[in-house]
């Protein structure tokens, strides 16, 4: 009997090793030695990535002559407190900021990944697909909320997770507050499951630190009235929700439509499966957020990476019953992530005005009266805030009475609807840029008005050009 | 050669006999025909597509899915381009039959002369009878319906999937046609809670990231700059109601033909809430797709009418098949063949009088306006012209030069106002709005052709005087010169 089961155990245990080499043999990360060896290194070649994903653009914009980190965002957060020490810091560090808070980022998670012992593979390529997302290449490739606010959200995990080092983690999280409430309640989400999860000892410092994280956000909110706290920042883009959403279709961040079909499939893979619940969470937050306000696609964007990354996993780590489709779909997925990346590179760009335009508005700031108010479309009115250090007449977060008093300024056909609304609402000095010049009719509109004698030209530089209008008599 | 196959040759060889002698009766191509017949022309002497088009609009880019195409310019390198124009399509349109019947075959349920008949409702569709229109849709609905073939035997047939879906996506977008009918397919299957195969599931996520992967290569300015309305073409207003019309159930009758319509319908009705026959189920999430995509308006009318007869005709083989049944049950049993005739006159009947009306009514230049736009040749080189925007092509291709617009509008900031400034000039009275209208275009050349006069229902343009327009051509069709030009003074 007993040599009998050991027979049967043999037998098992050669079927086992048969099963194990078959997937190992299907499994096209684990067959191929250019992975195996990615995957052995990924810290280094993730960071080696992130450096080109996030210099590529601000190369670029040193090519074509434009801010290096310039972007509406970052002209709205250096002159929004908390931040606006940092307009006082030198431009060679202020162009590099961005730049070390992305490496940082992907330093920590990394790190983050290790603490919680995240298999090599589900690490590299969350890691992967999230730097070659244009939410990370534009959070990190200029200013923004989320280029602080996510770091400190990751440094405060590590320092949480850590045995000697726990109390150090409420700098960071108690500073996520006066970031915006998205990022906070994100921390706040994930100290609940913690102290759901957690060991006796551990749960004290989780709940103490969601309390005490709670009760800043409340007397912050409550109390300092000049620090303008916000679910999340912006929206910094006209756009509608749907091509927001997605980058390839015109959104200006968005995300990548093949991550985004990817993350459809995770989802429909991790349905139902319970140690997934905290991610539900996250997505439902991120939808939410994003429905509320279209810039706080950041967290959208990880979240649908996470769940790319579970689909990619998923997918290639089985046996395929048509074998010779698996490496093509593999490579042909890869290759749609990047080509993603690389076209939204391009992009990012111009969203940083030309020192032309900077000439000009900082000329701006020398010549107009400090009290004036500037018409300019409402996606120039965060560098007229910044650079010529007036009120622009709209911002994209402003109120829709402010946004419709720009759009009736250049839809207006006649002098006659233009004139009373200019004096109505004192309105004299007009920043005209190239981009507007593109968008509005030459021989019709606005531009065709400023023919009238009471426009008068003032000043131009390349194809910007300010305009003033006489009050008349 | 059995008599089955022997019938099916017949079929198709009526088929393409008859699509090829309608293709010269009537004369000239569709309007639409001459964008891609220039195209085809460019890339037989040159081997690369043309993306920026020095003629169309004065000068622009315009990005489209080359396949048709480069295999077009195969045949124009040894035939006449007008020849490739007229043979091409018809012979392409010759394999649908052939492929209708094999996916009919694969879904009957019982051997019987019901493939035959699909075969013979696809080679006739009377809405896929636009003999002269060469489009990539006589790529398109061949090799469509060869990935569905081969998507229903996939472990046989995965290297011809890979291969029709590869060029299928690189023919025409509306290959988001099978995307969505794959999608519904996942989708009814879940809500049936019928275990979908996993080499369907692969080959589903392998077809979805390829058509996205070769989308994004070629439209990637295009959906940056239009976002999802690059759907709709960037067409504008006025004639949008033409591509994208309302569904009416009239038309469909018509197009589609009687019998396939009904009995179709009757299939889908009994395949979803009946039977749930497993090898029907993705046929019915096709057309499903088809009439949920053509309801939206997300895809051109008559594209995806064709397509949703030829889908009705692969289900008609069931119909049929239960037709035969049933009269085996009655009294009369005996008289089958004679039933089998009867239902061939029928659709013979129904289909081919509808497919001849079909061809002889197409949109169609004559031989006088072709000759007409030929003339434009004699003009300076750098010449902008007006006709219609139908026309548009006729200008860049017989007359080599510039047009103020046609009819592909993609990618056209002002696509609105040129159509409204070039129509607006079939009605004017005044002459200096005229002159402004052609100034700012910089046309120098205006084409009166027959069809415009039908059109805009007038014999001449009324702002035309001697001392500023000058009759350069009359044959049926006009083409004035401009030679005056508003100043400021």
């Amino acid at each position: 009997m007993k040599e009998m089961n050991n027979k049967i155990n043999k037998k098992i245990k050669q079927v086992e090793k048969i099963i194990s080499e078959e997937i190992t043999r299907q499994d096209i990360i684990d067959k191929n030695r250019f992975f195996k060896y990615i995957l052995k290194n990924q810290s280094s070649i993730l960071s080696i990535l992130a450096l080109i994903a996030l210099t590529a653009p601000l190369l670029l914009r040193y090519l074509q002559n434009r801010d290096i980190i310039g972007g509406p965002e970052t002209y709205y957060l250096l002159t929004s407190s908390p931040y606006n020490f940092l307009q006082y810091t030198p431009n060679y560090i202020l162009n590099f900021l961005p730049l070390v808070l992305g490496l940082s980022t992907v330093f920590l998670f990394i790190r983050i990944a290790k603490i919680k012992d995240l298999p090599a593979r589900l690490t590299f390529f969350i890691a992967l697909f999230t730097i070659l997302s244009p939410a990370f290449i534009y959070t990190f490739s200029t200013l923004g909320t989320y280029s602080f606010g996510f770091p400190l959200l990751l440094l405060g995990i590590i320092l949480l997770n850590s045995k000697k080092t726990k109390l150090l983690a409420w700098i960071p999280l108690f500073l996520l507050p006066l970031i915006d409430l998205l990022t906070t309640s994100i921390a706040l989400i994930y100290l609940i499951f913690f102290v759901l999860k957690s060991s006796k000892k551990q749960k004290k410092v989780f709940l103490v630190t969601a309390i005490g994280l709670a009760l800043v956000t409340l007397m912050l909110a409550a109390t300092i009235h000049n620090i303008d706290i916000k679910l999340a920042a912006g929206p910094f883009f006209l756009e509608s929700m749907l091509s927001g959403l997605l980058s390839d279709f015109g959104g200006n961040i968005g995300i990548g439509s093949f991550v985004f079909v990817l993350a459809i499939i995770g989802l429909l893979f991790s349905w139902k499966k319970k140690n997934y619940l905290h991610l539900y969470v996250l997505a439902a937050i991120s939808v939410a957020a994003f429905v509320y306000n279209s810039h706080s696609i950041f967290y959208l964007s990880l979240t649908a990476t996470v769940f790319s990354t579970i689909a990619f996993i998923t997918l290639f780590q089985r046996k395929w019953v048509l074998d010779n489709l698996k490496a093509l779909a593999f490579y042909l997925l890869l290759l749609g992530v990047l080509f993603s990346a690389i076209s939204y590179v391009d992009r990012v760009a111009p969203f940083s005005p030309t020192l032309d335009e900077i000439e000009i508005l900082q000329w701006m700031d020398l010549n107009i009266p400090k009290d004036a108010k500037i018409a300019s479309f409402t996606s120039n009115s965060y560098r007229i805030s910044f650079f010529a250090k007036r009120e622009p007449i709209s911002f994209h977060h402003s109120s829709l009475k402010d946004i419709n008093l720009t759009n009736q300024i250049f839809e207006a056909t006649y002098v006659q609807d233009l004139f009373p609304i200019l004096e109505q609402n004192e309105i004299f000095y007009f920043y005209i840029n190239k981009k507007m010049k593109q968008k509005l009719l030459k021989d019709q509109g606005f531009l065709f008005l400023l023919q009238n004698e009471r426009f008068k030209f003032m000043h131009s530089h390349g194809e910007h050009e300010v305009w003033m209008f006489n009050k008349g008599d | 050669m059995n008599n089955e196959k022997k019938l099916l040759m017949l079929i198709i060889v009526l088929t393409v006999v008859l699509r090829i002698a309608l293709s010269f009766w009537v004369p000239n191509l569709t309007y639409d025909s001459y964008f891609h017949l220039k195209h085809t022309d460019y890339i037989s002497e040159h081997f690369t597509p043309n993306y920026n088009d020095e003629l169309s609009y004065g000068g622009r880019q315009y990005f489209f899915l080359p396949a048709f195409h480069y295999l077009a310019s195969i045949f124009a390198t040894f035939l006449p381009i007008e020849l490739v124009g007229k043979l091409l399509p018809n012979i392409l349109f010759g394999l649908v039959p052939f492929i209708i019947y094999l996916i009919a075959k694969e879904i009957q349920t019982k051997p019987s002369k019901g493939p035959l008949l699909s075969a013979l409702i696809a080679g006739f569709l009377p809405i896929s009878f636009e003999t002269n229109s060469f489009t990539p849709h006589a790529l398109f609905l061949p090799l469509v319906f060869t990935s569905i073939y081969a998507f229903l035997k996939i472990r046989k047939r995965l290297f011809l999937y890979v291969f029709s879906f590869l060029i299928l996506s690189l023919t025409s977008s509306a290959t988001f046609l099978l995307i969505t009918g794959f999608a519904i397919y996942l989708l009814l299957s879940f809500i049936e809670r019928k275990k979908v195969k996993q080499e369907e599931i692969e080959i589903i996520i392998f077809s979805v990231f390829l058509f996205l992967w070769t989308q994004f290569l070629f439209f990637k300015r295009v959906l940056l700059e239009e976002g999802f309305s690059f759907i709709w073409k960037n067409l504008p207003t006025q004639i949008i109601q033409e591509y994208f019309p309302a569904f009416s159930l009239g038309e469909a009758l018509i197009l589609v033909s009687v019998i396939p319509f009904v009995v179709g319908i009757y299939v889908v009705y009994k395949a979803l809430f009946q039977e749930k026959t497993e090898k029907t189920f993705f046929i019915i999430s096709v057309a499903i797709s088809t009439t949920l995509l053509t309801w939206f308006r997300f895809i051109e009318h008559r594209l995806s009418l064709a397509f949703f007869g030829l889908t009705l005709a692969i289900l008609f083989v069931i119909g049929f098949d239960e037709l035969l049944l049933t009269f085996r049950n009655t009294k009369v049993a005996h008289y089958k063949k004679i039933a089998t005739i009867v239902v061939v006159l029928l659709l013979a009947i129904t289909i081919i009088p509808a497919a001849i009306s079909t061809s002889l009514n197409q949109q169609t230049p004559s031989n006088e306006e072709v000759q007409a736009f030929k003339s434009l040749t004699f003009s300076p080189p750098d010449t902008t012209v007006l006709a219609l925007p139908e026309e548009g092509h006729l200008i860049t291709m017989y007359g080599q030069r510039k047009n103020i617009l046609d009819l592909e509008f993609s990618l056209i900031s002002d696509a609105e106002t040129r159509f409204k400034d070039s129509t607006s000039l079939y009605r004017s009275l005044f002459q200096t709005h005229a002159i402004e209208i052609l100034d700012e275009y910089d046309a120098d050349y205006l084409v009166l052709t027959k069809r415009a006069m039908e059109k805009h229902d007038t014999t001449k343009f009324k702002f035309i005087t001697p001392d500023c327009f000058s009759l350069t051509y009359k044959n049926g069709s006009k083409i004035y010169r401009k030679r005056c030009t508003l100043k400021l003074t």
